[in-house]
This record gives structure tokens, C-alpha cells and sequence, in this order.
């Protein structure tokens, strides 16, 4: 009874064009996207291979991710050049420094297009779902038709649900087989599984997207209200509640800004510097290797304040992330924003990951660097980037996926609620 | 069979649209329920087909009430409303098809599905066109079709005739009087006296939710039906 309804759902979307023309207009989209970020990527990958470490000097560059193609976030951040000497760490300079958290970029990545152009476009499939059959006057007639209001509500869900996600899958998959032979853009090895679980991810927002609209087609009678509503919705959503939630978040949570970190920084190597000149001017004449390791110990000095300095930023801008990521999850445009972010690998918990992990190296390879500093030569051990698991990323991400499904479900409430206590005159 | 006891329906705006009715179609009847608009004749319909809740009393299908079971009382009934609307892209025998199956009625061949459009009238090649530009008539008899296909023991007709050409409602009646012969009970509102006297077995007057006349088709014999609907036409205007 359920799949009869489906069967005509679909089957309508099929005849009225409806179905072709989502498929026709998510490949564009999609394959749009790709392809500007393909290029993106591509530009990134020319410029990794400009300052790729060959070993001798005290210099990390962490190569781009091309899963940067479905969330680029701050994957230009982490494709950057650090430059390890005495001073501490340094970005390279070529190189832009991102704004980590908030530089509003429309960047056309997956995520985006997902949230925003595909999570509209789910909104369309939906909203007429129920108000669509009183409007051309087919409800009596399927009302009175022997299936009973919950098996209709079921059954219309789920023909329109197959004719979102199917047309929309297959342009998705079109491009992933695509991407290499057209785009000659390459995926790594591992990264099927975070592929996967973007795609599974989107989804999940689709769904969510298309049974708020069906909630709504069912509140109303009229397809024009259902409508306006539909959009009304679509933008509080994707728009409005996340960028609300990060407006407030730094309100809320103080961070100092880069700059005043470079200056602390840089006054306590100044402090320290004058230290260790005073130590050995106070000191008179000292053997050479004393005064050398006075040197040292400014050295250890400094690092130490500087990598502190470095945590309490980095602890700034995690709990601000933090924040605006709780007020964002309010909207399941926000829950999909940070749980898709973070399995690409390019969320700014990964970058903060990274940094962590530059301060460890950095201080594991200080006295080579120390070394290449005053001598010439030397060498320096292989950074390895942070490991990360797909396992412990869902994990992390579990208040978001735990959001995205209670959206699901009460949007599905709402609507089967809708349904049942719908006026059919 | 249909019955209704003490059937009452009050609008939440206040309007008494039905009130107290009494009435009982047993199967192999066809009852003309009469009445000026406004009466009170949707409304009746409308309870058997549980699109409303009464205020008082009960709709029985078969013996079922409809408000305690409606999806049971649903599968015993067929419903043709005044303005048949069908899925417009999709042909008349989809259309058909479609709703057969949702009454439980898989398995039919397409041969079977014109079969019946046939039967109703239907010209053959309209059968596998898009119901999208069909007139009123014919979207009538698929109407017909669909509540003929369903099998249904009992069938509620809201104004079939209205807007039909002297013949589709000629033919259209015809049919209605084959499927009381088949044993069914058949309950149908119109404006249509002629047709009425002619064909029901039983034909009723409504005025303002109140069943104030009933009349068997012997009865009718000897009386004027057209006078005596006039007349209580008149009384009405005299109440006001
Ligand atoms: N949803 C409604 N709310 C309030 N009043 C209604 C509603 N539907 C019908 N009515 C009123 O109930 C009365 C009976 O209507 P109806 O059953 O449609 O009459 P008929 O079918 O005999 O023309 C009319 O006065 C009509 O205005
Ligand atoms: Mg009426």
C-alpha cells in the first residue's frame, strides 16, 4: 500500500520532469563545484611542490588535501609552509594566512553546495508534498481510497524522499567516477571511507531538509504559503541561526586577534634576548661553551614562553569553535556544517591539531635547527601529520549527528501529525 | 448497507449543517437525497467518508461506525465527488490502476482496466491519454470507474450529474441503476428531480440539515415530486 502511493510519487516526478530536471541540475552544480575546486586544489598542490622540505632545511609544509574539493575550510592554512628556526615557528610568507574560523567564504566546495543550493532544492521537492493534492483536488479521492492517513503520509514521504536522493546520488557519483578521467583530480588511497561518510552525511541533511518541507506542505492548504514558508525556513536555517550562532559566539567568547599573538611572541623573545646579553655581560669573561649554554638556556626560555603563548591561543580559538559550533548545531545546516567539515580533515580542529603537533616537532628538531642556524647543515626528522581516524572523528562529532537525527525526527513527527489531523475540505 | 442515527454536524463557526438525521440505504437501493445548496447534502457525504467528525450520533457503513473505524467503513465504501479530479499527467487507465490498487485490487490486466473504463463510457481512445485535458463528463465516468473497480458494497455520489450533457447523465444513471442490481446501496445527492423520480428507488428532501420528506418510488407514482419539492422550497422561503 505504502510503496503503491511511493510508486506514483515517483512516477509523477518522472512524467512531469520533475526528476530530470533535479538530476540535470544537480550535475551542473556539483560538477561546477568540482571543477572550481578542483583547480583551487590544483593550485595549492603547484605551490606545495614549490616549497616540498627535501630534508635539509628546518622547513614542514604539509601537503593539501584533495578532499579539500567536498570542504576546503582552512585546507589552504594547513597547505602552508612552516619555517622552524630559532625564533620559533614561522608561516611562510608567500603563502596567505586564513582567517581561521570566520572569513564568510562562499567557496563552491561540496559542503556548501550541499548546504545551501542542494539543501534549497530539497526544500522544493517537499513542499507541496500534501497541499500539492488539495490544490489539483486528488486528496478526497486518495483519502477515500482504502489506505489509511498514516500509510498515505508514508507513502508520499517516501516517493518524494527516492525522488530527491536518487537523482541527487547518482549526479554525486556521476562526478566521484568523473573526477579523474575528466578533471584529472586524484583521491588518495584512504579516502573512500571519509567519502562516503560526507556523502552519507548529506544525505542526512537532505532528509532532514525535505521533511521539514513536507511538515510544513502539511500545515498548509496552499501551495503558494507552502512555499514562502518552505524559503522562509530554508533561509533561518542555513543562514540565519549558524551565523547568528557564530556573531554571538564572539561576543561571547574573548580571543585575542593573530596579531597581538605575533607581538607577544615577539616581546618575549626581546625580554629573554636582553636576559641572556645581561647574564653574560654580568657574568665577565666566561669560557666559550659557558656562554653557550647561557644561550641555551635562553633558547629553552623562549620556546617555552612562545609555546605557551601558542596553547592559550589555540585553547582561544578552540573553545570559541566550540561555542559557535553548539549554537550552530541548532540548525541541522549548522550540525551538517561541523560534522562534514571535520571528515575532510580540514575543520579548524584539525588545523589546531596541526599546530599542536608543529609545536611537538618543532621542539624535537630544535637543536638541529639551532645547528642549521649557526653552522650549516644538518639534519632534520620527517613531520608527521596528526593521525586521525574516521571512527574517532563521528565520534567527536557525536552532539551534531545526535542534532541532525532529532531534526529528523521531529520534523517526521510534525509531519505524520500534520497529516493526520489535515482538513481535506 | 448505510445508516445514519441521530447524525449531527455542527460547524466550529456554529452553523447546525446536519441535524439528528436518521436514514438507512439498504443494499440493493438507490436513494436520491434532494436539497437546495446549503442543505446540508456534502456534509452528510463527508461524514460517511470520515473528512469530518460529528457532533453527535453515528455514520454506520455495513454496520461499521465510521469514527470508530474509519479505515474499515473506507474499504466498504466508493466515492464519486462532484468534480472528479485525477492525477492529470497521468492517463485515465494509470489513474484507474493506481486506485485499484490502493483498494486492494492488484493484479488486474490492462485488458481488464478497459474493460471497464468501457463499461463507464469512456471513449476508447481517450483510454491511454493524460487525464489532464479531459471534460468534466469524462472525468465523471472515470470517477465511476474508480469506484466500480474498488468493488465496493456501498457508494456515496456527491452531485455526479451536475454539469453533465443530457446523455453522459442518462448514461451515467443507467450505470448506477446496474450497480444497485448488483446488489450495492447507493446514495447520491443531486438538484436533478427528474432524473430522480426516475431512477432512485427512494428520493429524499433535505432543508436546512433536516431529512423532511421521504418518499419510495411507488409513492412517487402518484405525486408530483417536482410540486412537492417546490413547495417545501416555498416553506423554507416563508421561514426565512
Ligand atoms: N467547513 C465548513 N464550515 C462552516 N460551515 C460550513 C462548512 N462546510 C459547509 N458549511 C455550511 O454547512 C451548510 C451545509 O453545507 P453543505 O453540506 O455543503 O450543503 P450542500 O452540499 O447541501 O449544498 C451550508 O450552510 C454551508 O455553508
Ligand atoms: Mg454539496
Amino acid at each position: 500500500m505504502i510503496w503503491t502511493i511511493a510508486k506514483r510519487e515517483i512516477a509523477e516526478a518522472m512524467v512531469t520532469g520533475r526528476v530530470p530536471l533535479l538530476f540535470v541540475l544537480v550535475v551542473i552544480v556539483l560538477g561546477t563545484g568540482m571543477l572550481v575546486m578542483r583547480n583551487d586544489y590544483q593550485a595549492r598542490l603547484d605551490a606545495y611542490a614549490l616549497v616540498r622540505p627535501d630534508g635539509t632545511e628546518p622547513v614542514v609544509a604539509v601537503p593539501p588535501s584533495p578532499l579539500s574539493v567536498f570542504a576546503r575550510e582552512l585546507d589552504d592554512a594547513m597547505g602552508r609552509r612552516f619555517q622552524i628556526s630559532a625564533v620559533g615557528i614561522q608561516v611562510g610568507e608567500t603563502q596567505t594566512s586564513a582567517n581561521p574560523l570566520f572569513g564568510a567564504f562562499p567557496t563552491p566546495d561540496w559542503l556548501f553546495l550541499f548546504r545551501v543550493v542542494l539543501g534549497l532544492l530539497a526544500f522544493l521537492a517537499g513542499y507541496d508534498l500534501i497541499c500539492r493534492e488539495k490544490a489539483q483536488g486528488t486528496l478526497k479521492l486518495l483519502l477515500a481510497g482504502g489506505a489509511s492517513r498514516g500509510q498515505i503520509a508514508a507513502g508520499k514521504l517516501l516517493g518524494g524522499w527516492l525522488a530527491l536522493l536518487v537523482p541527487v546520488a547518482l549526479a554525486a557519483l556521476l562526478w566521484l567516477v568523473l573526477a579523474g578521467p575528466l578533471l584529472s583530480l586524484y583521491f588518495r588511497p584512504g579516502d573512500g571511507p571519509a567519502i562516503a561518510t560526507f556523502l552519507g552525511l548529506g544525505a542526512v541533511y537532505l532528509t532532514v531538509c525535505f521533511s521539514i518541507a513536507a511538515a510544513l506542505s502539511a500545515l498548509f492548504h496552499d501551495q503558494t504559503t507552502a512555499l514562502v514558508s518552505a524559503v522562509l525556513a530554508w533561509a533561518v536555517l542555513v543562514f540565519v541561526v549558524p551565523g547568528s550562532g557564530a556573531l554571538l559566539a564572539r561576543q561571547l567568547v574573548p580571543v585575542r586577534p593573530a596579531a597581538v599573538v605575533e607581538s607577544e611572541n615577539k616581546q618575549a623573545f626581546g625580554r629573554h634576548m636582553v636576559g641572556v646579553f645581561d647574564e653574560i655581560r654580568s657574568a665577565g669573561s666566561i669560557p666559550g661553551h659557558v656562554e653557550m649554554e647561557i644561550f641555551h638556556a635562553g633558547w629553552d626560555r623562549i620556546h617555552a614562553e612562545q609555546d605557551r603563548i601558542g596553547e592559550q591561543a589555540a585553547a582561544e580559538a578552540a573553545r570559541l569553535t566550540r561555542v559557535a559550533e553548539t549554537m550552530g548545531r541548532l540548525s541541522p545546516a549548522g550540525a551538517f556544517q561541523n560534522a562534514a567539515a571535520r571528515v575532510t580533515g580540514t575543520s579548524i580542529h584539525d588545523e589546531l591539531a596541526l599546530r599542536r603537533r608543529l609545536v611537538e616537532h618543532k621542539n624535537s628538531m630544535l637543536p638541529a635547527a639551532f645547528a642549521h642556524a649557526t653552522a650549516s647543515g644538518g639534519s632534520f626528522g620527517e613531520f608527521l601529520p596528526p593521525a586521525r581516524s574516521l571512527g574517532g572523528v563521528m565520534a567527536d562529532r557525536r552532539a551534531d549527528l545526535a542534532a541532525l537525527a532529532l531534526a529528523a525526527a521531529l520534523s517526521l513527527l510534525a509531519f505524520f501529525t500534520a497529516v493526520r489531523g489535515y482538513d481535506v475540505r | 448497507m448505510l445508516e445514519a442515527r441521530d447524525l449531527t454536524k455542527r460547524y466550529e463557526d456554529g452553523l447546525l449543517a446536519l441535524d439528528h438525521l436518521n436514514l438507512t440505504v439498504d443494499d440493493g437501493e438507490l436513494f436520491c437525497l434532494l436539497g437546495a445548496n446549503g442543505a446540508g447534502k456534502t456534509t452528510t457525504i463527508n461524514l460517511f467518508l470520515d473528512f469530518i467528525r460529528p457532533t453527535d450520533g453515528k455514520a454506520l457503513v455495513d454496520g461499521i461506525n465510521v469514527e470508530a473505524d474509519p479505515l474499515g467503513a473506507k474499504g466498504r465504501l466508493a466515492y464519486v465527488s462532484e468534480n472528479v479530479m485525477l492525477y492529470g499527467s497521468f492517463t485515465a487507465r494509470q489513474n484507474l490502476e493506481f486506485f485499484a490498487r490502493l483498494a486492494g485490487q492488484a493484479g488486474r490486466s490492462r485488458a481488464d482496466y478497459h474493460m471497464i473504463l468501457r463499461r463507464v463510457g469512456l471513449p476508447e481512445k481517450a483510454f491511454e491519454q493524460q487525464v489532464k485535458r479531459f471534460s468534466k463528463g469524462m472525468r465523471q465516468k472515470v470517477g465511476i470507474a474508480i469506484a466500480i473497480v474498488k468493488g465496493a458494497p456501498n457508494v456515496l455520489l456527491d452531485e455526479p450529474t451536475s454539469g453533465l450533457d443530457p446523455k453522459s447523465a442518462a448514461e451515467l444513471m443507467a450505470l448506477l441503476r446496474e450497480l444497485r442490481d448488483e446488489g450495492r446501496a447507493i446514495f447520491m445527492s443531486t438538484h436533478d428531480i427528474f432524473r430522480a423520480k426516475e431512477h432512485a428507488d427512494r428520493v429524499g428532501i433535505m432543508m436546512e440539515g433536516r431529512l423532511v420528506m421521504v418518499r419510495t418510488r411507488a409513492e412517487l407514482e402518484e405525486e408530483d415530486l417536482e410540486r412537492l419539492y417546490l413547495e417545501y422550497m416555498e416553506v423554507e422561503a416563508l421561514a426565512l
